[in-house]
Protein backbone atom coordinates (compact mmCIF):
# COMPACT_ATOMS: atom_id res chain seq x y z
CA UNK A 1 0.00 0.00 0.00
CA UNK A 2 1.31 3.19 -0.98
CA UNK A 3 1.41 6.24 2.02
CA UNK A 4 1.35 9.03 0.46
CA UNK A 5 3.64 11.10 2.45
CA UNK A 6 4.18 15.04 1.26
CA UNK A 7 7.86 14.97 -0.63
CA UNK A 8 8.72 17.78 2.14
CA UNK A 9 8.54 15.09 5.40
CA UNK A 10 9.59 12.11 2.93
CA UNK A 11 13.12 14.14 2.44
CA UNK A 12 13.82 15.47 5.58
CA UNK A 13 17.15 15.57 7.56
CA UNK A 14 15.97 13.65 10.89
CA UNK A 15 17.07 16.78 12.55
CA UNK A 16 15.01 19.03 10.73
CA UNK A 17 12.21 20.72 12.76
CA UNK A 18 8.98 20.35 10.57
CA UNK A 19 6.66 21.99 11.90
CA UNK A 20 4.41 24.42 10.23
CA UNK A 21 2.85 27.61 11.49
CA UNK A 22 -0.26 27.94 12.05
CA UNK A 23 -1.47 30.54 9.57
CA UNK A 24 -3.81 30.48 6.46
CA UNK A 25 -1.07 29.15 4.48
CA UNK A 26 -1.48 25.87 6.03
CA UNK A 27 -2.85 23.36 3.99
CA UNK A 28 -3.28 19.44 5.34
CA UNK A 29 -0.07 18.58 3.52
CA UNK A 30 1.60 21.20 5.85
CA UNK A 31 -0.32 19.40 8.64
CA UNK A 32 1.18 16.41 8.32
CA UNK A 33 4.71 17.65 9.06
CA UNK A 34 2.90 18.10 12.75
CA UNK A 35 2.07 14.62 12.92
CA UNK A 36 3.11 12.22 9.64
CA UNK A 37 1.44 10.07 8.35
CA UNK A 38 1.42 6.40 9.65
CA UNK A 39 0.10 3.37 8.07
CA UNK A 40 -2.88 2.97 10.31
CA UNK A 41 -3.86 6.84 9.49
CA UNK A 42 -2.70 6.15 6.02
CA UNK A 43 -5.32 5.25 3.14
CA UNK A 44 -5.74 6.51 -0.16
CA UNK A 45 -3.75 9.78 -1.65
CA UNK A 46 -6.78 11.60 -1.27
CA UNK A 47 -6.84 11.71 2.42
CA UNK A 48 -2.98 13.95 1.92
CA UNK A 49 -3.44 15.38 -0.83
CA UNK A 50 -2.59 19.30 0.20
CA UNK A 51 -6.23 20.38 -0.28
CA UNK A 52 -7.18 23.84 1.29
CA UNK A 53 -8.67 24.10 4.68
CA UNK A 54 -12.23 25.70 5.14
CA UNK A 55 -10.61 28.87 7.36
CA UNK A 56 -7.64 29.16 4.51
CA UNK A 57 -10.43 28.91 1.98
CA UNK A 58 -12.25 32.03 3.61
CA UNK A 59 -9.18 33.93 4.71
CA UNK A 60 -8.19 34.07 1.20
CA UNK A 61 -11.58 34.92 -0.04
CA UNK A 62 -11.77 37.84 2.17
CA UNK A 63 -8.52 39.16 1.54
CA UNK A 64 -8.76 38.99 -1.89
CA UNK A 65 -12.66 40.47 -1.97
CA UNK A 66 -11.18 43.47 0.34
CA UNK A 67 -8.12 44.18 -1.87
CA UNK A 68 -10.57 44.60 -4.92
CA UNK A 69 -12.62 46.75 -3.02
CA UNK A 70 -9.02 48.90 -1.87
CA UNK A 71 -7.69 48.77 -4.95
CA UNK A 72 -11.06 50.33 -7.37
CA UNK A 73 -11.75 52.64 -4.14
CA UNK A 74 -7.71 54.18 -4.72
CA UNK A 75 -8.10 54.42 -8.93
CA UNK A 76 -11.53 55.86 -7.90
CA UNK A 77 -9.89 58.41 -5.75
CA UNK A 78 -6.72 58.70 -7.13
CA UNK A 79 -7.93 59.53 -10.35
CA UNK A 80 -11.47 61.84 -10.03
CA UNK A 81 -11.37 62.83 -6.41
CA UNK A 82 -8.30 64.19 -4.80
CA UNK A 83 -6.84 67.76 -6.20
CA UNK A 84 -4.65 68.09 -8.41
CA UNK A 85 -1.03 69.49 -6.84
CA UNK A 86 -0.13 72.68 -7.11
CA UNK A 87 3.70 72.40 -8.75
CA UNK A 88 3.37 68.96 -10.11
CA UNK A 89 -0.59 69.18 -11.67
CA UNK A 90 -2.50 65.88 -12.49
CA UNK A 91 0.78 64.22 -12.61
CA UNK A 92 1.08 64.00 -8.96
CA UNK A 93 -1.96 61.34 -8.89
CA UNK A 94 0.89 58.56 -9.60
CA UNK A 95 1.70 59.13 -5.58
CA UNK A 96 -1.41 56.93 -4.96
CA UNK A 97 -0.15 53.93 -6.82
CA UNK A 98 3.72 54.13 -7.48
CA UNK A 99 4.90 54.42 -4.05
CA UNK A 100 2.37 51.62 -2.83
CA UNK A 101 3.66 49.20 -5.09
CA UNK A 102 7.17 50.00 -4.40
CA UNK A 103 6.57 49.48 -0.60
CA UNK A 104 5.12 45.78 -1.96
CA UNK A 105 8.21 45.71 -4.13
CA UNK A 106 11.02 46.34 -1.60
CA UNK A 107 9.95 45.63 1.92
CA UNK A 108 7.15 43.82 1.84
CA UNK A 109 7.97 41.08 -0.72
CA UNK A 110 12.24 40.93 -1.04
CA UNK A 111 12.21 41.72 2.58
CA UNK A 112 9.64 38.55 3.65
CA UNK A 113 11.54 36.75 1.14
CA UNK A 114 14.85 37.52 3.00
CA UNK A 115 13.66 36.78 6.39
CA UNK A 116 12.18 33.38 4.81
CA UNK A 117 15.33 32.61 3.81
CA UNK A 118 17.17 33.20 6.89
CA UNK A 119 14.52 31.69 9.10
CA UNK A 120 15.13 28.27 6.83
CA UNK A 121 18.55 28.50 6.80
CA UNK A 122 18.61 28.51 10.56
CA UNK A 123 18.26 24.95 11.86
CA UNK A 124 15.79 25.38 14.43
CA UNK A 125 12.82 27.35 12.20
CA UNK A 126 14.15 24.97 9.25
CA UNK A 127 11.06 23.78 7.28
CA UNK A 128 10.08 24.23 3.66
CA UNK A 129 7.38 26.37 4.59
CA UNK A 130 10.03 28.89 4.51
CA UNK A 131 11.13 28.29 1.42
CA UNK A 132 7.88 27.87 -0.32
CA UNK A 133 7.15 31.39 1.18
CA UNK A 134 10.62 32.97 -0.12
CA UNK A 135 9.93 31.99 -3.40
CA UNK A 136 6.20 32.86 -3.55
CA UNK A 137 7.30 36.22 -2.17
CA UNK A 138 10.04 36.95 -4.68
CA UNK A 139 7.75 35.85 -7.43
CA UNK A 140 5.02 38.09 -6.81
CA UNK A 141 7.62 41.01 -5.89
CA UNK A 142 8.71 40.71 -9.17
CA UNK A 143 5.83 41.78 -10.56
CA UNK A 144 5.48 44.36 -8.24
CA UNK A 145 9.04 45.16 -8.94
CA UNK A 146 8.31 45.51 -12.64
CA UNK A 147 5.36 47.73 -11.99
CA UNK A 148 7.51 50.20 -9.78
CA UNK A 149 9.80 50.68 -12.62
CA UNK A 150 7.40 51.18 -15.71
CA UNK A 151 5.21 53.46 -13.10
CA UNK A 152 8.03 55.34 -12.62
CA UNK A 153 9.34 55.72 -16.08
CA UNK A 154 5.99 56.78 -17.04
CA UNK A 155 6.24 59.82 -14.33
CA UNK A 156 9.83 60.40 -14.83
CA UNK A 157 8.71 61.11 -18.93
CA UNK A 158 7.21 64.37 -18.14
CA UNK A 159 8.69 65.22 -14.75
CA UNK A 160 12.02 64.89 -15.61
CA UNK A 161 12.12 64.99 -19.29
CA UNK A 162 13.45 61.37 -20.02
CA UNK A 163 12.08 57.71 -19.15
CA UNK A 164 14.75 56.30 -17.80
CA UNK A 165 18.02 57.77 -15.93
CA UNK A 166 20.59 56.18 -14.24
CA UNK A 167 20.12 57.78 -11.06
CA UNK A 168 21.06 56.00 -7.79
CA UNK A 169 17.58 55.11 -6.71
CA UNK A 170 16.24 53.94 -10.11
CA UNK A 171 19.49 51.54 -10.73
CA UNK A 172 20.05 49.98 -7.52
CA UNK A 173 15.69 49.06 -7.86
CA UNK A 174 16.59 47.38 -11.24
CA UNK A 175 20.05 45.69 -9.99
CA UNK A 176 17.12 44.33 -7.20
CA UNK A 177 15.18 42.95 -10.57
CA UNK A 178 18.14 41.45 -11.91
CA UNK A 179 19.16 39.87 -8.34
CA UNK A 180 15.77 38.35 -7.91
CA UNK A 181 15.13 37.40 -11.31
CA UNK A 182 18.73 35.25 -10.73
CA UNK A 183 16.69 33.58 -8.03
CA UNK A 184 13.90 32.45 -9.34
CA UNK A 185 16.04 31.50 -12.52
CA UNK A 186 18.26 29.42 -10.20
CA UNK A 187 14.94 27.84 -8.40
CA UNK A 188 14.40 26.38 -12.03
CA UNK A 189 17.75 24.35 -11.79
CA UNK A 190 16.67 20.39 -11.22
CA UNK A 191 18.08 19.68 -7.81
CA UNK A 192 16.15 17.97 -4.75
CA UNK A 193 14.05 20.29 -2.57
CA UNK A 194 16.41 20.93 0.29
CA UNK A 195 19.67 21.47 -2.34
CA UNK A 196 17.53 24.10 -3.77
CA UNK A 197 16.29 25.37 -0.49
CA UNK A 198 19.38 25.71 1.01
CA UNK A 199 21.15 27.76 -2.64
CA UNK A 200 18.08 29.82 -2.96
CA UNK A 201 17.96 30.95 0.65
CA UNK A 202 21.52 31.95 -0.15
CA UNK A 203 21.33 34.03 -3.21
CA UNK A 204 17.78 36.01 -1.43
CA UNK A 205 20.08 36.97 1.71
CA UNK A 206 22.78 38.41 -0.86
CA UNK A 207 20.08 40.01 -3.48
CA UNK A 208 18.34 41.66 0.23
CA UNK A 209 21.93 43.22 0.48
CA UNK A 210 20.49 45.40 -1.88
CA UNK A 211 17.56 46.66 -0.25
CA UNK A 212 18.76 48.94 2.15
CA UNK A 213 20.73 50.44 -0.60
CA UNK A 214 17.89 51.14 -2.38
CA UNK A 215 15.99 52.93 0.55
CA UNK A 216 19.31 54.86 1.41
CA UNK A 217 20.51 55.80 -2.00
CA UNK A 218 18.21 59.00 -1.90
CA UNK A 219 20.04 60.23 1.32
CA UNK A 220 23.37 58.73 -0.13
CA UNK A 221 23.77 60.23 -3.24
CA UNK A 222 22.48 63.23 -5.01
CA UNK A 223 19.83 62.11 -7.09
CA UNK A 224 16.55 63.26 -9.05
CA UNK A 225 14.65 60.96 -7.85
CA UNK A 226 12.38 62.96 -4.48
CA UNK A 227 13.10 61.76 -0.70
CA UNK A 228 10.56 59.98 1.53
CA UNK A 229 6.99 61.59 1.67
CA UNK A 230 5.47 60.48 4.63
CA UNK A 231 8.80 58.58 6.42
CA UNK A 232 11.15 60.88 5.94
CA UNK A 233 13.97 61.85 8.77
CA UNK A 234 11.62 64.64 11.08
CA UNK A 235 9.16 61.34 10.34
CA UNK A 236 6.65 64.92 9.13
CA UNK A 237 4.35 63.81 6.44
CA UNK A 238 4.28 66.45 3.52
CA UNK A 239 1.01 65.26 2.49
CA UNK A 240 -2.15 65.77 4.11
CA UNK A 241 -5.99 66.12 4.13
CA UNK A 242 -7.76 63.76 1.02
CA UNK A 243 -4.34 63.29 -0.46
CA UNK A 244 -2.58 61.79 2.45
CA UNK A 245 -6.12 59.35 2.75
CA UNK A 246 -5.44 58.28 -0.62
CA UNK A 247 -2.24 57.51 -0.26
CA UNK A 248 -2.80 55.46 2.59
CA UNK A 249 -5.38 53.49 1.06
CA UNK A 250 -3.26 52.72 -1.86
CA UNK A 251 -0.58 51.28 0.47
CA UNK A 252 -3.18 49.14 2.29
CA UNK A 253 -4.76 48.27 -0.61
CA UNK A 254 -1.63 46.93 -2.70
CA UNK A 255 -0.49 45.10 0.41
CA UNK A 256 -3.45 43.51 0.18
CA UNK A 257 -3.53 42.80 -3.65
CA UNK A 258 0.48 41.54 -2.56
CA UNK A 259 -0.97 39.11 0.86
CA UNK A 260 -3.88 37.26 -2.31
CA UNK A 261 -1.19 36.79 -4.47
CA UNK A 262 1.23 35.31 -1.68
CA UNK A 263 -1.28 32.81 -0.53
CA UNK A 264 -2.22 31.84 -4.20
CA UNK A 265 1.27 31.22 -5.08
CA UNK A 266 2.74 29.66 -2.12
CA UNK A 267 -0.75 27.08 -2.73
CA UNK A 268 0.78 26.84 -6.00
CA UNK A 269 4.13 25.59 -4.80
CA UNK A 270 2.46 23.18 -2.38
CA UNK A 271 0.51 21.53 -5.08
CA UNK A 272 3.70 21.94 -7.46
CA UNK A 273 5.98 19.96 -4.73
CA UNK A 274 3.36 17.34 -4.21
CA UNK A 275 2.64 16.54 -7.41
CA UNK A 276 6.59 16.44 -7.97
CA UNK A 277 7.19 13.70 -5.24
CA UNK A 278 3.55 11.92 -6.22
CA UNK A 279 4.73 12.15 -10.07
CA UNK A 280 7.41 10.06 -9.27
CA UNK A 281 5.64 7.42 -7.54
CA UNK A 282 2.64 6.82 -9.99
CA UNK A 283 5.40 6.37 -12.69
CA UNK A 284 7.37 3.79 -10.91
CA UNK A 285 4.11 1.87 -9.93
CA UNK A 286 3.09 2.09 -13.74
CA UNK A 287 5.51 0.62 -14.36
CA UNK A 288 5.46 -2.24 -11.77
CA UNK A 289 1.69 -2.18 -13.23
CA UNK A 290 3.31 -3.03 -17.00
CA UNK A 291 5.63 -5.67 -15.10
CA UNK A 292 2.80 -7.86 -13.66
CA UNK A 293 1.40 -8.00 -16.81
CA UNK A 294 -1.72 -6.97 -18.82
CA UNK A 295 -4.15 -9.66 -17.53
CA UNK A 296 -7.29 -9.30 -15.46
CA UNK A 297 -8.27 -6.15 -14.23
CA UNK A 298 -7.89 -2.74 -16.94
CA UNK A 299 -5.11 -0.29 -15.03
CA UNK A 300 -7.29 3.13 -15.28
CA UNK A 301 -3.60 4.71 -14.09
CA UNK A 302 -1.78 3.17 -17.45
CA UNK A 303 -4.60 4.94 -19.27
CA UNK A 304 -3.99 8.37 -17.30
CA UNK B 1 -3.69 63.22 -17.59
CA UNK B 2 -2.47 60.73 -20.80
CA UNK B 3 0.98 60.07 -18.62
CA UNK B 4 -1.38 59.60 -15.36
CA UNK B 5 -4.10 56.79 -17.37
CA UNK B 6 -1.12 55.11 -18.83
CA UNK B 7 0.69 55.03 -15.13
CA UNK B 8 -2.48 53.53 -13.43
CA UNK B 9 -2.85 51.00 -16.73
CA UNK B 10 0.38 49.71 -16.60
CA UNK B 11 0.30 49.05 -12.53
CA UNK B 12 -3.50 47.94 -12.23
CA UNK B 13 -2.99 45.81 -16.12
CA UNK B 14 0.01 44.50 -14.55
CA UNK B 15 -1.19 43.10 -11.84
CA UNK B 16 -5.11 41.76 -13.61
CA UNK B 17 -2.74 39.53 -15.80
CA UNK B 18 -0.70 38.58 -13.53
CA UNK B 19 -3.69 37.04 -10.95
CA UNK B 20 -5.65 35.67 -13.76
CA UNK B 21 -2.02 33.70 -14.29
CA UNK B 22 -1.72 32.65 -10.54
CA UNK B 23 -5.46 31.64 -11.04
CA UNK B 24 -5.33 29.36 -13.97
CA UNK B 25 -1.84 27.82 -12.13
CA UNK B 26 -3.61 27.16 -9.46
CA UNK B 27 -6.67 25.81 -10.84
CA UNK B 28 -4.51 23.37 -13.32
CA UNK B 29 -2.62 22.40 -10.58
CA UNK B 30 -5.61 21.11 -8.35
CA UNK B 31 -7.25 19.65 -11.10
CA UNK B 32 -4.29 17.27 -11.59
CA UNK B 33 -3.89 16.70 -8.17
CA UNK B 34 -7.44 15.93 -8.41
CA UNK B 35 -6.49 13.51 -11.39
CA UNK B 36 -3.95 11.45 -9.75
CA UNK B 37 -5.71 11.01 -6.51
CA UNK B 38 -8.30 9.36 -8.30
CA UNK B 39 -6.24 7.11 -9.75
CA UNK B 40 -4.66 6.24 -7.10
CA UNK B 41 -7.87 5.21 -5.38
CA UNK B 42 -9.64 3.43 -8.19
CA UNK B 43 -6.44 1.24 -9.74
CA UNK B 44 -3.56 1.79 -7.98
CA UNK B 45 -2.00 -1.37 -6.87
CA UNK B 46 -2.39 -2.25 -3.30
CA UNK B 47 -4.54 1.00 -3.32
CA UNK B 48 -7.56 1.74 -1.81
CA UNK B 49 -9.23 0.80 -4.60
CA UNK B 50 -8.02 -2.46 -5.07
CA UNK B 51 -8.78 -3.11 -1.47
CA UNK B 52 -10.56 -6.75 -0.89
Amino acid sequence: MTIPVDPAVASAPKNTVMHAPASPLMTNADATKAAPASPVMGGPVTELTPTMTRRARTVESVIGIAALVGTVATVVLGLWVTPADEVQGDLVRLVYVHPGVAWVALYAAFAMAAVSSLLYLWPRTRSLFWDRLAAASVEVGVVFNICTLASGAIWGRPTWGVWWVWDARLTSTAVLLVLFLGYLALRRVPAEPEVRARRSAFVALFAAVDIPIVHFSVLWWRTLHQGATVLNANLSPQIHGSMAWTLLLGFVALTLVFVWMLLVRYRIGVLEDWLAGNELDLAIEERRAEGVGTGSTADPVGAV
Amino acid sequence: MGYVYAGYAVIIGLLAIYAVVLVMRRRRLVGSVAQLARSDRQGRPGGAGNAP
